[in-house]
């Protein structure tokens, strides 16, 4: 039955006029309707709100708040190519920031705090692998229970209230919690920068990315390929950790204080940035400069709400709207070719 | 019966007519001015290559493309623009090599298609259900209990309740395509009597395949294409396999034979007393360097069974394994690959390629650790190196290095698969089925690389019951029989002919060989 693959009907001969070529040619581009879609949003918002959007300021603050979930996403693209997904990692980020924040809270040194914090996150990534590993049970499943154990746990340790009572005149909220002097973007949105430079060139350029693709593409054939696939299962949802884990560090910086409602739903956010950014939920390839954008995507839709004073219960319904108009504008703009 | 059939010739009494079949596609004429007729009760064999055009020619019979030029016919009447609803209306069923049934469903609900009669309070009527389905089934011979799920049906069942499915709607043509593919042996007899039985009720049978031995058991006409074109029609009593070879290559395909060989070398794969309760019992077996053993048997036999266990994807059992003289037990896939046991599955499609992936992707899979840089990134000029080196050494046909997978030939993505296992470095290779779904020249192509692997050393056992290849391929074939190698045939000797050797498959003794020669 290999014949059949010459059967893709074409709708018709193909003409090389300038604009097609140039249609055709943007078409190739892996992340053209994520690319698109922000573009439409910006032309759409400078149009709507000329005097408050188009604004330095304004494009500085959208993209600090995009640059948690970006970071996020980064993680987020491994985990969904290789077919699984995760949902604790919003409960990842506010369980790891609170035991950060007590940490400094009873005194220890920034260094320690935030070693605390990225270890914790590690491990509650490393923990939902190997439940579901060992188990083997779906990430779904085991994700949707820890969801609910991390931030549980997160509240027994915070007693449900902030966590606070520790200076913020050091150099790390200062620094880190700050805009970098030169273009004054936030330093947050300079880590989500090199987070996705590593990620990229992790999951583009490495023996593992080819394998998590592989995973996420045809399982059986990679297990008859020799690839370790529990093993890869294993460091997949523990780098998703270790990334949720920075961006609970650079939130932290920005946020100064622990707060036991931090993360709520970010774990959709996250995973609809994502899908936003061309990654199949079906696995097998992936994104992540697509993520990336994905989540400023987000970020300007809730930031365009804003300055259109929408009121903030319909900008949470819209958003959801726009997913699925970007979604279907990618998957239609693949299927043409 | 044949004569009964000649004598419909005049074009009144075809139940299809296809007539100057034109399609492209960009780049490709894919049907040049095509002909192609079916008789009332006849099964008409369509054979050719890989891209040969019998997929399309099939896709614009039952409406799934337009055709660019020609017309057709069924039983005398033109249908313009064909469709699929309009085909299904002139009664043409395509049977297709999955069969689209639910698999959660019983026979009966499957049968009823979102149709379910009901009860007078609204619930479903199971009786009527089942009585209606088992009578329908029972008018086409099937006896069957349509209360069993669908995913406990063999697939041999499952394709005759298909075309009683169809048969049932009125279809008078039924599309088999590559029917018998997944097919144990003896599950294809169960199907082709049945389709038979069909045919002698008046059911007219395109029926498309690369087994010619299945073409030559069924059919009674064959129209041959060859790169798009009508080759001719022929009555296939008419014909000999090597002429019909001829006639869908367009030139003599040399049959490959591996020389005998004087040396025997080390051994690598060394088995001794291998039990597996219920599956194999004392397997001794070794496997030397440079060699093609054949493990032959029946379904069920362990010959497929032991290839499985020695890659780890069931238990081996107990006794005695070693590779290099060094005990040897794989726990998983990956631990068998590094000891250098690599195994081709009998599934491409489910276990061998990822479709998505590119050729490029697919070879290098299992290597990538070997292909890295200093810093250890992917090293792009060291996996274009590996790649292009197997392309041309299997000979693959591909576009590029990046065109997916699944837009390659069957013979194509084969080799891809045996290149993403030759390139491990393999000491055993473990072949199941390695001809499965590839066309004629593409067979000859694969036991030619499977004899050029030998030269660097690795030892080959191929498990299949194409006896034709193994004879030509092998310098030993083992017959299993329930679990115990019962045979050995040697190249060379006298006796390593297919009826020697399916003698001893169905389980007769040395003995009784007499009796065959």
């Amino acid at each position: 039955m290999g014949e059949s693959t010459i059967g893709i009907p074409a709708s018709d001969e193909p003409r090389r006029s300038g604009l097609r070529e140039l249609g055709r040619r943007l078409g190739q581009i892996d992340e053209i309707g994520v690319i698109g879609a922000l573009v439409v949003l910006i032309v759409l918002l400078a149009a709507l709100v000329p005097e408050t959007f188009l604004t330095a300021q304004n494009f500085i603050n959208v993209s600090r708040q995009a640059s948690y979930v970006g970071i996020m996403a980064v993680g987020m693209v491994f985990v969904i190519a290789m077919g699984d997904i995760d949902l604790s990692v919003g409960s990842i980020w506010m369980f790891s920031s609170v035991l950060m924040a007590i940490a400094l809270r009873d005194g220890y040194a920034i260094w320690i705090a935030v070693a605390v914090c990225i270890v914790a996150a590690t491990s509650c990534g490393l923990l939902n692998g190997a439940l579901s590993v060992a188990l083997g049970i779906p990430t779904i499943i085991v994700t949707l229970g820890t969801l609910s154990l991390y931030r549980g746990l997160g509240l027994v340790v915070t007693e449900a209230s902030p966590v606070s009572g520790y200076g913020h005149d050091t150099w790390f909220f200062a620094w880190i919690g700050g805009r970098d002097p030169v273009f004054g973007v936030w330093i947050s949105v300079w880590v989500m920068a090199v987070v996705a430079v590593f990620g990229w060139l992790l999951f583009n350029r490495t023996p593992f990315g080819r394998r998590v693709q592989a995973i996420g593409s045809n399982v059986q054939a990679a297990r008859f390929s020799g690839i370790r696939i529990d093993r890869t299962r294993l460091l997949v949802m523990t780098l998703m950790g270790f990334i949720v884990g920075i961006a609970a560090v650079v939130a932290l910086a920005f946020n100064r204080n622990g707060s036991p409602t931090v993360g709520v739903g970010t774990e959709l956010s996250v995973i609809a940035a994502t899908i936003i950014g061309g990654t199949a939920l079906t696995g097998g390839s992936g994104s992540v400069l697509g993520a990336v954008l994905g989540a400023l995507i987000i970020a300007l839709i809730q930031n365009g709400l804003a300055l259109l004073a929408v009121p903030p219960a319909w900008s949470v319904a819209v958003t959801g709207i726009v997913i699925i108009v970007a979604v279907t504008l990618d998957y239609l703009i693949k299927r043409r070719q | 019966m044949h004569v009964g059939r000649e004598n419909l010739n005049d074009a009144g009494d075809l139940v299809v007519e296809m007539r100057d079949i034109a399609k492209r596609f960009p780049g490709v004429v894919a049907l040049d001015h095509v002909n192609f007729t079916v008789r009332p009760g006849e099964i008409h064999a369509l054979v050719g290559k890989n891209g040969a055009g019998k997929s399309t020619l099939m896709h614009i019979l039952t409406g799934l493309y337009p055709a660019d030029g020609g017309d057709i016919l069924v039983r005398g009447e033109r249908i313009e623009a064909m469709t699929t609803s309009r085909a299904r209306h002139a009664g043409i069923a395509l049977v297709a090599q999955h069969a689209t049934f639910v698999p959660a469903l019983s026979i009966a609900e499957n049968l009823a298609t979102g149709a379910l009669p009901t009860t007078r309070s609204g619930f479903v009527d199971w009786k009527r259900l089942n009585a209606i389905a088992s009578e329908r089934m029972a008018a086409f011979g099937l006896d069957i209990d349509v209360r069993r799920k669908m995913e406990n049906v063999s697939v041999a069942e499952r394709q005759m309740i298909e075309i009683a499915r169809a048969l049932f709607a009125d279809a008078s043509v039924i599309i088999l395509d590559e029917p018998t593919a997944p097919l144990p042996k003896h599950e294809v007899r169960m199907l082709f009597e049945f389709v038979r039985r069909q045919r002698e009720r008046g059911a007219s049978f395109i029926y498309i395949s690369h087994y010619l031995e299945e073409v030559f058991a069924l059919s009674d006409r064959v129209t041959v294409l060859r790169n798009g074109r009508g080759v001719g029609v022929f009555a296939t009593d008419d014909l000999t396999q090597p002429e019909l070879v001829r006639l869908i290559s367009g030139s003599d395909v040399e049959r490959f034979r591996r020389p005998v060989r004087e040396t025997v070398g080390r051994p690598v794969l060394r088995i001794a007393g291998l039990t597996r309760p219920n599956v194999y019992h004392d397997v001794d077996l070794t496997l030397h360097e440079g060699e093609v053993v054949g493990l032959t048997g029946l379904e069920g036999s362990g010959n497929a069974a032991l290839a499985r266990g020695l890659f780890a994807l069931e238990p081996i059992g107990a006794g005695e394994v070693t590779l290099d003289g060094k005990r040897y037990a794989a726990s998983r896939p990956e631990a068998a690959l590094a000891r250098g046991v690599a195994y081709l599955p009998r599934d491409r499609h489910g276990y061998g390629i990822v479709g998505i992936a590119s050729v490029r992707d697919n070879i290098s899979l299992s290597v990538l650790d070997r292909l890295r840089t200093v810093l250890g990134f992917l090293s792009l000029r060291k996996v274009i190196g590996l790649v292009e080196g197997y392309i041309r050494a299997l000979g693959i046909k591909t576009p590029s290095q990046q065109q997916p997978v699944e837009f390659l030939s069957g013979g194509n993505q084969q080799k891809v698969v045996v290149a993403k296992l030759v390139a491990t470095e393999p000491r055993v290779l473990l072949l199941d089925e390695p001809t499965q779904g590839v066309d004629v020249q593409a067979k000859v192509e694969i036991l030619r690389i499977i004899d050029e692997l030998t030269t660097r050393g690795v030892a080959v056992a191929v498990v299949s019951d194409e006896l034709n290849e193994l004879i030509d391929v092998c310098d030993r074939i083992l017959v299993f029989y329930r679990g115990r190698i019962v045979r050995e045939f040697r190249k060379g000797d006298a006796d390593m002919t297919t009826a020697h050797i399916l003698h001893a498959i169905e389980g007769g003794t040395e003995a009784a060989d007499d009796a065959v020669a």
